[in-house]
């Protein structure tokens, strides 16, 4: 190729770069930025319906009635409880179960629960934890209660025990795999061998190596599985209690009221949650590159 | 012995969802305190086979948008991932892909449903299709970022070098190395659209009846044996493709 032609094709692959950057830009980045800008006029009264000029009007009653920080606060409990006990629970089976995770049974049946979307564990959950659910009717049949109003408020409750336990049960298997794929990409099983050749137990291996190596590589993916569970929509929708909601079926019932009024609030309840998440995202990763 | 016991509980709770959704399937009526449906039909699973029916066009209908959301996706995100891996501030182009992505579909369907009610794509397919789109394509400008290493871009280089075309070096070298990745790709994008509930029903306006909406809708109803059958549709079709693709499908997650 010519010298020349070697600077065309230079230019008309950075020309492509460009309009590649360009589409990036319009279907990633526009559609979020955009829509943020539009929520903010919206909810600043700049915009909308019943526009009247800038307000702070719709901010101030989100404020203050307290709705937005208590369900953010309600989201954050159940984010942090769901992803504690998950955690938990998949180191337990990630290291219990190592032999039958590489090559047993549970290599294959583990993947299965993958293939449950959030609309379909939250009525499972329902089915089998409410009053008139599969496991009161189990415990009825074994004498244990007498009638279906003996067993407790599992679902719709206010502590969110049903939210919870979809969450855990969503996250279980594939948190389980995830630490299955480190600690084989880590190299763990050498690593144990070599604990042991220095004098150290199993739990001491367990307690000081495997969850410290474990618990830091997957911090991401804990990260992003908190934020995806804060901002979880169909399961609290199905079997969340009605005293306390989590910021998306919040934000969503502002906008399914009749009255018009509440729209500007939806908007300022949905771009507020947006920049906490963005804010959580940014500081968090920045700390994680840190300390990586 | 234990961990026997164990492992015989844990796939019994692993099958304890398609059971229980396999009977009430074929359920008719359950009333209180009976573990099994009174009585039993497989009228709910005709349903399916008959012309028209609702679940039916529902299922044809998540099919036909997941399969159009995961090419677009895919085929978008490959392009578009190597111009990402290769710019000089990739991280920081990477952060913004995080951003739909990351975000509840329901609270982005909220931000962008003015776009949808402009362009008058609210409450029709197409708007549905754009707006699992824009949740999809980030997701898979992430994923191919493990493609575009240093070493599959000097191949590109040496294979231009010695003087193929950049559509025989797209066909001869990339497209066979990316084979793999490009179907969980695929798969991933498909599973995105396939599970969506909260965008589909705020952009769909509720028109657009995929079969997690039809699953809300006949909870709502209390319909529950129509509500396990629809469920079990959105489980099996995943769950059969896992099973024969396990190795291949999430290899090194």
């Amino acid at each position: 190729m010519t010298t020349l032609g070697q600077r065309l094709s230079s230019k008309t692959k950075a020309g492509a770069g460009v309009y590649l950057r360009a589409i990036f830009l319009l279907l990633a980045v526009l559609p979020v930025a955009g829509g943020l800008l539009y929520g903010l006029a919206y909810s600043f009264g700049l915009t909308g319906a019943l526009s009247t000029g800038f307000t702070l009007q719709h901010w101030q009653q989100v404020w203050s009635s307290g709705a937005l920080l208590s369900s953010l606060a309600y989201s954050l409990y159940i984010g942090l409880v769901a992803i504690a006990l998950a955690t938990a629970a998949a180191l337990f089976l990630a290291l219990y179960f190592q032999r039958s995770l590489r090559s047993g049974s549970l290599s294959y049946f583990l993947y299965l629960p993958l293939t449950i979307p959030a609309m379909v564990m939250g009525f499972l959950v329902f089915q089998l934890f409410t009053k008139s659910g599969l496991f009161s009717r189990v415990v009825y049949g074994l004498g244990w209660i007498d009638n279906l109003q003996g067993f407790p408020s599992l679902v719709h409750d206010t502590l969110g025990f049903g939210i919870i336990l979809a969450h855990v049960l969503m996250a279980m298997p594939f948190l389980t795999l995830l630490f299955h794929a480190i600690y084989r990409e880590q190299n763990l099983e050498q690593l144990q061998e070599v604990s042991a050749n220095l004098g150290a137990g199993k739990s001491y291996f367990v307690r000081h190596i495997a969850i410290p190596t474990l618990l830091k590589t997957a911090a991401p993916n804990l990260l992003l599985y908190f934020i995806f569970i804060l901002g979880s929509y169909e399961i609290p929708l199905l079997i969340g209690s009605q005293q306390h909601q989590m910021v998306s079926v919040l934000a969503v019932q502002k906008f399914q009221r009749f009255n018009l009024l509440d729209i500007p609030q939806g908007y300022a309840i949905s771009v507020a949650f947006t920049l906490f998440v963005l804010l959580l995202l940014s500081i968090s990763f920045k700390k994680l590159q840190r300390h990586a | 012995m234990l961990r026997r016991i164990l492992t015989a509980i844990l796939i019994t709770a692993i099958l304890l969802p398609f059971l229980f959704f396999g009977v009430l399937s074929v359920g008719q009526a359950w009333f209180y305190p009976s573990i099994l449906p009174q009585r039993f039909t497989l009228s709910n699973w005709q349903e399916l086979l008959v012309g028209q029916s609702e679940l039916q066009l529902s299922l044809l209908l998540s099919l036909l948008l997941g399969m159009g959301v995961a090419i677009l996706a895919t085929l978008a995100g490959f392009v578009i991932s190597k111009e990402i891996a290769r710019a000089k501030y990739k991280n920081r182009w990477l952060l913004l892909a995080y951003w739909p992505f990351v975000l509840s579909p329901v609270v982005l369907a909220i931000l962008v449903q003015r776009f949808f009610l402009l362009t008058g794509m609210s409450g029709e397919v197409i708007g549905v299709l754009l707006g699992q789109f824009i949740l999809a394509f980030p997701f898979a400008v992430i994923f191919f970022q493990s493609f575009w290493t240093y070493e599959i871009l000097q191949m590109e280089q040496q294979s231009q070098t010695l003087g193929a075309s950049a559509v025989y070096t797209l066909q001869q070298v990339l497209l066979p190395l990316a084979k793999p990745l490009l179907l969980i790709c695929f798969f991933q994008t498909f599973l995105i659209s396939w599970f969506e509930y909260g965008l589909t029903q705020f952009i769909g306006l509720g028109k657009i009846k995929t079969l997690t909406i039809l699953v809300f809708k006949y909870v709502n109803e209390a319909n529950i044996f129509h509500a396990a059958l629809a469920s079990l549709l959105l489980m099996l079709p995943p769950a059969l493709l896992l099973w024969l693709n396990k190795k291949f499908v999430f290899r090194g997650i």
